[in-house]
């Protein structure tokens, strides 16, 4: 349906036209009727000049202009409805008003007898159409401009004046019934039954909206007693019904609105509103300050939560004045948050002062849990108590019959209240827990006991279920952040003190293993219990970064005594056992570096330190193989000057199987020399020089069989002597 | 050497992390274990010039928004991540967009649109369009990954740092080119 600019449909009725047809009926703002069938407008009557009548029988609605009649069917309720919009719209076009003489004759309560009815129903009639039987509207104007101060004062009293006209009128009405046919014939009669209707309608909802029963009250309002059950319950049915009186002004027709009496009714109203919120304010100030000052009196505890008890029964108070004055409300906010923003400060920096001076590192995680366990207790009760209090879940902006408003930022807006709300009454809060934090992290693994805390009260499953719109959350988020910096802070502590491991070492006589590794192992078996409940993904990634220094600072570093091949032996060997005890896939690539430098390191540290014990030896069977090389047999090498059989000879004499004993003793205690105890590692490198030892011995050998046989001639030690040698020396010390 | 501030943004479980150690590690993370706040550090060489990437994995949860604005302000590119298996990480990328260019107070911000885990095509519910379309409308890049299968991981983060040298040549550089003189002295 379409209306034009500035065109409003008054009421819109479903009816049943010409043959059964789905039509409506609408009056609109303009003063016209118009009828529409779906969406297009058929046809419009100007309800001033046309005749609109409800009370047919048989639910018929007729509208008769220039002579002709259009009719449909409808409910009762319909009916009533057209009749009144019709009502409506013609008052505010209307140019009549009428005289209060004309008003009297409908209004002024002479008694009507049988007899007289029906000349005086026509008279009436008669009255009414000379002036347009419809604008009763106009009557009711009329009568506020002359007889408005009567309808005023009849208001304020709560009058009977409603039951009195709803009298005369049902008289009239069962008047106009009894005169049957006769009296319908008459149309103006008809038409002042209409009208007489219409007017106690109007009558009826003026009262009901202005002089509900509960009003009645509002004088002996500064008498009562907010302290007491009955007079809050007095003042709250007296407060909620000037809300709901009041608030129906917006949507009052103009032309109520217009009437004296009207207005100064709610003029009144308005007064007692004012006096009702101010009484209001000055008590819950009141009572808010005697809490304040409970709560602020020492050795009192738990003082903090009682005050909700107590001030529970003020709530619909507060929700009263959110509405009605808002300064008032905003102020008594101020109050309120101004005295428990202190004691809550105080009561969580107790509870912080007392988890601080009880901390071990073993209780940590129970204290922390203690203190933050405290903290959501109490944010939570004053959030919902404060949501209800305070009246944050209701959006001002909504009606008062509850319906939604239209923007839909509701939602939004009353989450932003309550976070506001709440952060005005807990301030300091997170700056308490992160100076708590701080404190903890002072052990050296307090950064951790905090982070698996926090990331479990956030982040863990029982987290997950815990609401998302508690402040609380907010804040533990904000701490746990604040955790999560403080253990990667450590981490990378931890990884600025590498080098300075490094000069440590240097000033002992060996190097060993640098105190770095032995923390990590430490701080993987602290760690793995600190986190078996979560966050494995932050423990991996601190393992990867500081193995990944620790073999970078090795692989560089230098011992002024220790051979490098030592460092980095004894600390890749150790490191690799610490990678492998881990068990973290995302060190797999490091595990097997750590390997591969170590059994580097080995190979270089046997290579060069073993040497070549029977060095000569060597030297002459590698200017053999030189020979044998250079196209010489090698069975025919022997007969050249420097290959001979006598030249070895002198050579194998050089090494008496007790010299070659007495060097490996030597190489013994060299080694032992550059090993450190802690390692272990003595065994290892020993059974390694034993394997070259054989190699180099194994090779000798089979070139002294090859290029010397049956000559005689053998090395100064058996295979058998040579193990027998290396398991004696590592017995011997 | 320029350092790059790069902030990976989305809601949790998309594969911010996933992405993130992928690039900076060549490591796949099956578990899901969310993020509070993790920053990384990565050398790489883009166009011929050596980078150092400050990267910075976020929190997709609700609760540590309130973060977010720091991390914008501080961030020069950011990677916006949904999941093309889930509508809801796709539509929550507009407040986020708009949030940065609040806090940036400019509409040219370098940005990348990442609809990661297109390894899972069995299970996309986000049209590969849909998110080209989004990027049209952010006027930024778009790109489709998998930190699984290491799709288009390395674009992501060298795309941003071309955005970056793009939109503010040299000027970090001559900054930091201070730096090793007043080491020296
Ligand atoms: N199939 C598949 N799974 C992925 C991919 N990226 C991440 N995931 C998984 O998705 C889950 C959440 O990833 P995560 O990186 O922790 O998400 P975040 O909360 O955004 O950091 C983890 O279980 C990952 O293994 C991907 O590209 N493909
Ligand atoms: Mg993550």
């Amino acid at each position: 349906m379409k209306f034009e600019e500035g065109v409003r449909p008054v009421c819109s009725v479903s009816v049943s036209g010409n043959g059964g047809r789905s039509q409506r009926l609408v009056v609109e703002s303009s003063g016209a009727l118009v009828v529409f069938e779906g969406s297009a407008r058929l046809r419009s009557w100007p309800l001033h000049i046309a005749r609109l009548r409800t009370d047919l029988p048989n639910g018929e609605v007729s509208i008769e202009m220039g002579g002709e009649t259009m009719k449909w069917i409808c409910s009762d309720e319909s009916r009533l409805e057209l009749s009144r919009a019709a009502v409506a719209v013609t008052i505010s076009g209307s140019t009549h008003s009428l005289s209060e003489v004309e008003l009297g004759a409908l209004l002024e309560d002479t008694e009507i007898d049988d007899g007289d009815a029906e000349k005086h129903v026509k008279q009436l009639g008669e009255k009414l159409a000379q002036l347009d039987a419809l604008n009763v509207g106009g009557m009711l104007a009329a009568a506020t401009e002359g007889g408005g101060s009567k309808l005023a004062a009849r208001l304020e009293e709560g009058s009977a004046f409603g039951a009195a006209l709803s009298v005369r009128v049902s008289k009239l009405e069962a008047l106009t019934r009894l005169g049957g046919g006769a009296i319908q014939a008459r149309s103006g009669a008809a038409r002042a039954d209409t009208s007489a209707r219409a007017l106690r309608a109007e009558l009826a909802e003026i009262y009901d909206w202005l002089d509900a029963p509960a009003l009645a009250d509002l004088d002996s309002l500064q008498a009562m007693s907010l302290g007491s059950v009955e007079g809050r319950a007095r003042a709250l049915a007296a407060a909620e019904a000037l809300r709901s009186t009041l608030k129906m002004e917006k949507s009052a027709p103009v032309y109520r609105l217009r009437l004296t009496a009207v207005r100064e009714r709610l003029r009144r109203l308005a007064r007692a509103r004012d006096q009702l919120a101010a009484a209001l304010a000055r008590h819950l100030n009141n009572a808010l300050i005697h809490l304040a000052n409970e709560a602020h009196t020492p050795g009192l505890p738990g003082a903090g939560r009682r005050h909700h008890g107590e001030l529970q029964s003020y709530a619909p108070f507060m929700r009263w004045l959110r509405d009605m004055d808002e300064r008032a409300y905003d102020a008594l906010v101020k109050v309120y948050v101004g005295t428990w923003s202190k004691v809550y400060e105080r009561e969580v920096g107790a509870a912080c002062d007392a988890a601080r001076t009880s901390l071990y590192p073993d209780q940590t995680d129970t204290l922390l849990s203690d203190v933050l366990t405290l903290v959501e207790t109490i944010c939570n009760n004053e959030q919902d108590f404060c949501t209800q209090f305070f009246a944050l879940d209701v959006d001002p902006k909504e009606s008062s019959d509850g319906e939604k408003s239209e923007s839909g930022g509701g939602e939004g807006r009353q989450a932003s209240d309550t976070r506001r709300l709440m952060a005005d009454l807990f301030p300091t809060l997170e700056q308490q827990l992160v100076t708590l934090l701080a404190h903890v992290e002072r052990d050296p693994y307090g950064a951790m006991r905090a982070l698996a805390c926090l990331g479990r009260r956030v982040l863990g499953e029982a987290a997950a279920d815990t609401g998302e719109k508690r402040w609380a959350r907010l804040v533990l988020a904000a701490a746990a952040v604040a955790a999560k910096r403080g253990a990667d802070r450590s981490v990378t502590d931890r990884l600025a003190t590498l080098p300075e491991h490094v000069k440590q070492a240097a000033k002992k006589p060996k190097c060993g293993i640098f105190a770095f590794i032995p923390e990590l192992e430490e701080m993987s078996a602290v760690c793995e219990s600190i986190f078996a409940g979560g966050r494995r993904a932050d423990l991996d990634r601190w393992y990867l970064s500081l193995c990944t220094a620790m073999v970078a600072t090795i692989g560089s570093a230098e011992h002024p005594r220790t051979p490098r091949e030592i460092v980095h032996l004894e600390n890749f060997h150790r490191l690799h056992a610490a990678v492998c005890a881990l068990r973290v896939p995302a060190l797999d690539a490091l595990r097997r570096e750590t390997r591969r430098r170590y059994t580097e390191a080995l190979r270089r540290y046997v290579t060069q330190y073993f040497g070549r014990p029977l060095d000569k030896i060597t030297q002459f069977f590698e200017g053999v193989s030189e020979a044998v090389a250079a196209g010489a047999r090698e069975e025919e090498v022997c007969y050249r000057a420097a290959y001979s059989k006598h030249a070895l000879r002198k050579l194998l004499a050089l090494y008496p199987a007790g010299e070659v004993r007495r060097a490996l003793h030597r190489l013994y205690r060299t080694v032992e020399k550059h090993l450190s105890e802690e390692c272990g590692l003595l065994q290892v490198v020993w059974r390694a020089m034993q394997e070259e030892f054989m190699a180099q011995h194994v090779a000798l050998q089979s070139r002294i069989a090859a290029c010397y046989p049956g000559a005689g001639l053998a090395l100064p030690l058996t295979t058998q002597d040579i193990l027998d040698a290396f398991s004696d020396i590592a017995r011997e010390h | 050497m320029r350092e790059y501030k790069i902030v990976v943004l989305g809601s949790g479980g998309v594969g911010k992390s996933a992405l993130t150690v992928q690039f900076v590690q060549g490591i796949f993370v099956e578990k899901y274990d969310p993020t509070i706040e993790d920053s990384y550090r990565k050398q790489v060489e883009v166009d011929g010039q050596q980078c150092m990437l400050e990267i910075l994995d976020t929190a997709g949860t609700e609760q540590f928004t309130a973060m977010r604005d720091l991390y914008m302000k501080n961030g020069q590119g950011f990677v916006l991540v949904y999941s093309i298996t889930a509508q809801s990480t796709f539509n929550d990328l507009q407040d986020l967009r708009e949030q940065i260019l609040r806090v940036k107070d400019t509409n040219d911000v370098p940005m990348v649109l990442v609809g990661n885990k297109c390894d899972l095509d069995a299970e996309r519910v986000v049209g590969k369009q849909q998110g080209a379309n989004l990027a049209n409308h952010f006027n930024c890049v778009f790109m489709e990954t998998s930190a699984k299968a290491k799709i288009s991981v390395n674009e992501v983060f060298y795309d941003l740092v071309r955005q970056i040298n793009k939109k503010s040549p040299k000027e970090e550089n001559k900054k930091r080119n201070k730096k090793p003189i007043c080491r020296l002295l």
